[in-house]
């Protein structure tokens, strides 16, 4: 990670004096869906000729946006956003959902701006580099969001009063400024603040009723409150805003899930594997999805994919073989591993698994 | 601003109008005209003796001189004797002469006198003096030429000749006694002589003088009886008079008579037609003396008989006696028959104008009309004829046309005296006439002018103004020009003022055709009466009526030279005012800033400060206005500077609290609430008073709240509650508060501040609805129980339900109550016995609203529902616990089949009951039972052994068909649970009951329902964009069109299970509701929300939206 720390900071030092490699392009098949896809794609471009003939801002976001959700290797989306001119936000984003932190830090840091700061501080912080996290904050220049930014890093170091003192004083000198709702929010909600969190997204809803980021959050507060229907409201609202909001997909499979509704879950996972196909989290519950709807082999390829990374991926890889395939003799090995590598508690299911698949083995 | 100058004006018109007494109209002359005087004889014996003319008076001079000298050389005395009578002769001419000079030269005085001459008008009276002096002595010295001659010459062949000079000379000098002498020696000396009838003719008068009628008569039989005498007509017209003084009227009539046939035998000897002037006083004279006796009927055929050419005046006069001496009925009926008779009679219209001078006086107002209405008809058409006949009627016409005057105005003047309406109506109606009839009148112009009046008076103002306008029109320099213009003019004001406060003034266009008439109106004004009393308030009307023309720059121009020519005047404040409304409605700031600044330092309007007072606050109101509208393009903070400025450059102004309290607003929205709050407390500081002050603390609490400090809100909201308790915002701030301090951990405040709400929620003058006033009871039972434990607040609920308005929040109330006393540790007897009570209120309240169907919903729902569970659940134990009789004794097992049948399908409809009462989790519970109830039955089918004595294949087949029989019931077991997750999904519900519903899918339906094992992965993470490694990556909704095509096709559902579904489909009306109204609402209302916030930086809702009811 001190690699990631030394780059990302030298990248927003040097202001990326090189261009990154290009990958060699390797040939693949070519999918008939995507290939149907193609007409589709050549609209979008039309209509951003279109725009820019009549002057509107091309709405270029959208072309990544769509080869991310029509299934093209983000790979490729990456390589057509730098080809197309994209920025280098749009770009740290496609390379962060892809896996690559470590260019996506690099291209966030030469964004600059509240959001490339945003988005570097976040890969920061992730990755657990807080020290790196602290230059990023102290760097930030006031348009960058700076004022906000620190009173979340005094909130992490524990001086959440502190720092609910600065975000509110910050309200006062700037007005509306919807990252201070989103991070006062997020503060009182982890203060165990739940009513008054809530009221903070009310707050920012009220100033911008779109705003995914505010929904979704109210969504989190709500469920945590054991709210469930309101939770459901407000992540679904956070969906009709954005409908790729990683967050809102995540909460809404993952209470489809809860009240088996496998199908929903797979729709919700499915869009957002799409958008974020390196994320771990959302691939792994995309393998529980599609187990849960009977897609056994699908969710077998994706864990034995991140099995080697992932702890909880060879976990349900083992259960995926004792369940869904009834094959005790491939479990047992694979749990055996899991509880190597993951040292589970005793009151992990794994030991009950374990002990059933060794006695299915035999 | 229009009213008071509408107001300022309308003052004097309506004392000028309604109250001011209009002009009581009056025609000149009536009682003059009215009355026909008998004058006595009109024919004096002089005029008749007498009708030489005298010639000049230098050629009598010569004569005199002439015979003197003769009379010198004469001396033969019939010769002498004629010179002398002719000097006699002479000298009475020159007498004569010198007394007509007199007349003529008093005349001359006269005039010279009215002239202002009074030197020359002394001078002709020093020559009447020399005139009279002259003809006494000119008289005297005839009387003596006469006496020589009688004294001198008694044989002078021409002695009665001499003495009747002499009698005459001695009667012109008032000497009739020695006159009646001389007379008398012609009667005795001279009985032949031709003179003798006009001796006696002299002794007539002298009697009837000396009112000796008897011997008048004697007299004048005396000389009648000279048939052929000159005088012989005379003393039958004398005779005829002095039988009149008599009141022999019979006989006085045969003498005029005798008069007037003399004067037609005489026309028809050959004298000229109206020659004989004695016959026309005698037809006069006859109609005086036959009007004392006369019959009324056969009056004009005696007329006619008498004098066929002169039958239609005599009779007009004998009318016009009639009426004068008060006999009307006899002038009606002699006047019915001249109309009726009429023709082309060119007296016509005076017959009609007597008839109305007659029924005038006996005031049937009715037959009046009706008469006026026949005489206007009859006379429509008339007039024709030659020229002598055009003429009378002309003059016949100017006496109708005084009736119909003497009639219009006696009404119009007799019902404005007795305020009697009906008749001023008709009154009204007669000018009508009048006006119909006499369009050439001389009278029509005043008339005219009475005609308005009276229409003002009964507020026909329209009428009044076309009225006056013709009266003015007719004669614009007439006697009642002015005051008609004038009168025209309030008219229309009337009008204007009538119609407007009938609301007719609504008409664009109406106003416009008023203004316009009025304009014209005063502008007549002006040409009559350019500096006429009323000339200021004409030209204001003109200014006004452009101004409501719309015609602006024409009306500003007006109205401010109005001000400038009458500077200081009640009109000149009027005007100004009107300065000001017309750059209103023009709105031309700038122009209204100056001119009430201007008019505010006015020296002229010193004597006026109240309007300087005025015009000074409509100068700072005006500045407030320029300022804001010239920062209407600028941004937020320029426009809270721009405000500040204005506070600090105009402190004493009365807007300045406006501008403050803006300056706070304006740089809330550009986002500097620290400048905001820091205006707004100064703002409390300065402006304690205002009306905005009020609000202040709430603005603060807005501001407060918009950064998340929501002690300091609401710490505010309490504040400005507290101090404005009548302010529609107070329920919702108290409500606020108490949201707020419940989410700050202060349920104590929270309550304080709920019941404070409660204190406004519940005036009278609330606004607020009864259903959320309830919910904030409901809402206070958990505070309390929060901050004064369980007891209090079973207390709370028990006394809360009275008050609550619907049967579902009392529900609400009594389970809450419920819970509240089986939470409560203490076994005391007063908790058993409130546990008791609500158990007991509770049941009966759930049991009633089975009973009625109430419509329920979220807590009540539940508590109804669970009530009905409690008591279906024996029944299901029952049906759980009961086996199925042994398959040995077939029948009983059959009828055991039947009978476990029978009560499943009755507890599954009553489980349906249960589902459709409203309460999610409760529906979850009956349908988790449904499921429960077949999986049962197919369990203890499968359960049932086969019999003993079977073989081992006979008891295969056996178990199969037992499974046969059982397997349909599994399958709908394992639908209903299906239907129990999938609605325990949708309505957000999980518990017990869905994991038993699971449960059995699991083992039955493993490959829809798999056993996952798995764990979930969450890195904890929270997916904020601003805070995720992955960034934000926004999609629009069209991005997902691709995925939606791609995305498989839900499964059909086997179609046992739809029809299965089909009871349990009649609840969920409240769950679709649940599931799909709120997200709207809240949608809409955050919209809206939002809207408010950016327009006016004020709360945003009147109505709490923070205030959460239970999920």
């Amino acid at each position: 990670m001190n690699r990631l720390l030394l780059l990302g900071v030298m990248s927003g030092w040097l202001a990326c004096a090189s261009a990154p490699k290009k990958e060699a392009v390797t040939q693949e098949a070519v999918d008939p869906k995507l290939a149907a896809l193609e007409p589709f794609l050549d609209d979008l471009a039309a209509d951003e000729e279109a725009a820019e003939e009549e002057g509107r801002a091309a709405r270029r976001r959208l072309r990544t946006g769509r080869m991310l959700l029509s299934g093209k290797d983000i790979k490729e989306v990456v390589q057509a956003a730098q080809e197309q001119g994209e920025s280098p936000l749009t770009e740290a984003t496609l390379l962060a959902r892809g896996g690559d932190f470590q260019g996506a830090l690099a291209a966030a840091r030469r964004a600059g701006g509240l959001r490339g700061v945003q988005l570097a501080l976040a890969i920061l912080l992730a990755a657990n580099e807080v020290e790196a996290a602290k230059q990023v904050v102290a760097q930030a220049q006031e348009d960058e969001g700076a004022a906000v930014l620190k009173s979340w890093m005094m909130h992490r170091e524990g001086q959440s009063t502190e720092a609910i003192e600065a975000l509110r004083k910050h309200l006062f000198n700037k007005g509306r400024d919807l990252f201070a709702y989103t991070t006062l929010a997020r503060i009182h909600a982890e203060q165990g603040e739940l009513r008054l969190a809530r009221l903070v997204c009310k707050e920012g809803l009220k100033q911008a009723p779109k705003d995914a980021d505010l929904h979704y959050l109210l969504g989190t507060v709500e469920q945590s409150r054991g709210r469930k229907v309101a939770a459901s409201r407000a992540f679904q609202a956070a969906l009709d805003a954005d409908p790729g909001h990683l967050g809102a997909l995540l909460e809404s499979a993952r209470q489809a899930l809860v009240g088996f509704d496998y199908g929903g879950a797979l729709r919700h996972t499915e869009r957002a594997v799409r958008l974020a196909p390196g994320d771990a989290e959302t691939v792994l519950l995309h393998a529980l999805a599609l187990r849960a709807n009977g897609r056994c082999d699908d969710a077998q390829i994706i864990l034995e994919q991140w099995s080697g990374r992932k702890p909880l991926a060879l976990f349900n890889l083992g259960v995926l073989h004792l369940r869904c395939r009834n094959d005790a003799k491939a479990a047992l090995p694979i749990f055996q591993s899991f509880v190597e590598k993951a040292s589970p508690d005793a009151g992990h299911p794994v030991h009950n698994l374990l002990v059933e698949a060794e006695a299915l083995a035999e | 601003m229009m009213l008071f100058p509408m107001l300022l004006l309308m003052a004097p018109a309506d004392e000028a109008g309604a109250d001011r007494g209009r002009k009581v109209p009056k025609v000149q002359g009536v009682a003059a005209e009215e009355k026909v005087a008998i004058k006595g004889p009109q024919v004096k014996m002089n005029d008749v003796r007498l009708q030489t003319a005298w010639k000049m008076d230098d050629v009598r001079v010569r004569q005199l001189a002439l015979i003197e000298e003769m009379l010198e050389l004469e001396v033969e005395d019939e010769r002498y004797a004629q010179l002398l009578f002719r000097k006699a002769e002479l000298l009475h001419e020159r007498a004569r002469y010198y007394t007509f000079s007199v007349g003529s030269t008093e005349d001359k005085a006269v005039e010279l006198e009215r002239a202002g001459d009074k030197v020359g008008a002394s001078q002709q009276r020093a020559k009447i003096t020399q005139y009279k002096t002259q003809s006494k002595r000119a008289q005297r010295a005839a009387i003596g030429s006469y006496r020589q001659i009688i004294r001198d010459l008694p044989d002078y062949e021409r002695m009665p000749e001499v003495l009747h000079a002499l009698g005459q000379a001695w009667w012109e000098v008032g000497f009739k006694e020695a006159a009646l002498d001389t007379y008398t020696r012609i009667i005795r000396e001279f009985p032949d002589s031709s003179f003798v009838p006009d001796a006696w003719l002299s002794f007539g008068e002298y009697y009837f003088e000396n009112q000796d009628l008897e011997n008048a008569i004697k007299a004048y039989q005396k000389a009648a009886t000279y048939t052929q005498s000159k005088v012989h007509p005379f003393a039958e017209y004398k005779l005829a008079w002095t039988y009149y003084n008599l009141n022999d009227f019979r006989a006085a009539t045969e003498r005029f008579e005798k008069v007037i046939r003399i004067g037609q035998e005489a026309e028809k000897a050959g004298a000229a037609k109206g020659r004989f002037s004695l016959g026309r006083e005698a037809r006069r004279d006859w109609v005086s003396s036959y009007s004392h006796y006369g019959d009324a009927g056969a009056a004009l055929a005696t007329i006619k008989a008498l004098a066929p050419d002169h039958g239609r005046f005599m009779a007009n006069r004998l009318a016009d006696i009639w009426l004068g001496n008060g006999k009307d009925e006899l002038a009606s009926t002699l006047l019915d028959q001249l109309i009726a008779q009429a023709g082309n009679d060119p007296l016509l219209p005076s017959y009609y104008a007597k008839r109305i001078r007659s029924l005038l006086r006996q005031g049937d107002r009715k037959r009046m009309l009706s008469a006026l209405t026949d005489m206007a008809e009859g006379l429509r058409q008339g007039g024709a004829g030659d020229a002598g006949d055009k003429k009378r009627w002309q003059r016949s016409m100017a006496e109708a046309d005084l009736g119909m005057r003497q009639v219009a105005t006696r009404w119009h003047s007799d019902g404005s005296k007795t305020k009697n309406s009906a008749m001023l109506k008709d009154a009204a109606t007669v000018y009508e006439l009048y006006m119909g009839l006499m369009p050439d009148s001389s009278h029509r112009h005043e008339m005219l002018f009475y005609q308005g009046e009276l229409l003002f008076g009964m507020k026909r103002y329209q009428d009044a103004a076309l009225a006056y306008q013709g009266s003015v029109q007719l004669n614009r320099k007439g006697q009642y020009a002015a005051d008609a213009a004038l009168e025209m003019v309030r008219s229309y004001d009337e009008l204007i003022a009538a119609e407007e406060s009938k609301g007719k003034a609504q008409d664009k266009a109406k106003v416009k055709e008023r203004s316009a008439r009025m304009m014209a109106a005063c502008k007549l004004y002006l040409e009559i009466a350019p500096e006429g009393e009323m000339a200021a308030v004409a030209r204001y009307r003109i200014a006004e009526s452009l101004y409501g023309q719309e015609r602006l720059d024409e009306a500003l121009a007006a109205f401010i030279k109005i001000v400038d020519q009458a500077a200081g005047s009640d009109l000149s404040e009027v005007a100004a005012d009107q300065v000001f409304d017309v750059l209103q409605a023009k709105k031309d700031w700038r122009g209204l800033l100056r001119q009430a600044r201007t008019y505010a330092v006015d020296v002229r309007f010193n004597e006026r400060p109240e309007f300087q007072a005025r015009a000074a606050k409509i100068a700072d109101q005006t500045n407030f206005k320029v300022l804001s509208l010239s920062m209407a393009d600028l941004e937020p903070a320029d426009v809270a500077t721009g405000f500040l400025n204005y506070v600090r450059d105009n402190p004493r102004s009365d807007y300045a609290d406006e501008a403050m309290f803006n300056a706070a607003v304006y740089w809330e929205k550009a986002g500097r609430n620290d400048y905001a709050l820091q205006v707004r407390k100064a703002f409390v500081k300065r402006f304690p008073e205002s009306e905005h002050a009020g609000r202040t603390y709430f603005n603060l609490a807005n501001v407060y709240r918009k950064t998340c400090d929501y002690e300091a809100a609401a710490d505010r909201l309490e504040r400005f509650a507290t101090a404005n308790p009548d302010d529609e915002l107070a329920p919702s701030a108290w409500l606020d508060a108490s949201v707020y301090r419940e989410d700050l951990g202060d349920p104590k405040a929270a309550l304080r501040d709920r019941k404070d709400y409660l204190k406004l929620a519940t005036r009278k003058d609330s606004k607020e609805k009864a259903a959320k006033v309830s919910k904030v009871r409901l809402s206070i039972g958990k505070l309390v129980q929060k901050v004064d434990g369980n007891e209090k607040a079973a207390y709370y609920y028990d006394r809360v339900i009275r008050d609550l308005a619907n049967d579902g929040d009392k529900l609400v109330a009594l389970g809450r109550a419920a819970e509240a006393w089986r939470a409560l540790p203490s076994r005391k007897r007063r908790v058993k016995q409130g546990l008791a009570a609500a158990e007991k209120s509770l049941e009966a309240a759930s049991a009633q609203a089975i009973e009625k169907g109430t419509k329920l919903k979220g807590e009540a729902a539940d508590l109804v529902a669970s009530a009905r569970l409690a008591q279906l659940e024996k029944l299901f134990d029952g049906f759980s616990q009961e086996a199925l009789p042994s398959v040995n004794d077939q029948e009983a097992f059959k009828a055991g089949l039947e009978s476990q049948l029978k009560t499943l399908a009755d507890l599954k409809l009553q489980y349906v009951a249960v589902a459709s009462i409203g309460s999610p989790t409760r529906s979850v519970t009956a349908l988790r039972r449904i499921g429960d109830l077949h999986a049962l039955y197919a369990k203890k089918v499968l359960a049932v052994r086969a019999p003993r004595n079977l073989s081992m294949e006979a008891s295969q087949v056996f178990r199969d068909r037992l499974s046969d029989q059982a397997l349909p019931y599994q399958d709908r077991a394992a639908e209903h649970y299906t239907t129990c997750l999938d609605k325990a999904r949708q309505w957000g519900v999980q518990g017990d009951d869905t994991k038993g519903c699971l449960g059995f899918l699991l083992e039955h339906r493993s490959d829809l329902f798999p056993r996952l094992d798995e764990e979930s992965p969450s890195l904890g993470r929270v997916w904020v964009a601003a805070y995720s490694p992955l960034g934000a990556m926004a999609l629009a909704s069209s991005d997902l069109k691709f995925l939606v095509s791609e995305a498989p096709k839900p499964k059909p559902k086997p179609a046992a299970v739809v029809a299965e579904e089909k009871p349990a489909q009649e609840q969920p009306d409240a769950t679709d509701a649940t599931d799909a109204k709120p997200k709207t609402d809240e949608g809409s209302a955050e919209d809206s929300m939002a809207q408010q916030i950016r327009d006016d930086g004020t709360m945003d809702t009147t109505d709490s939206a923070l205030f959460e009811e239970e999920e």
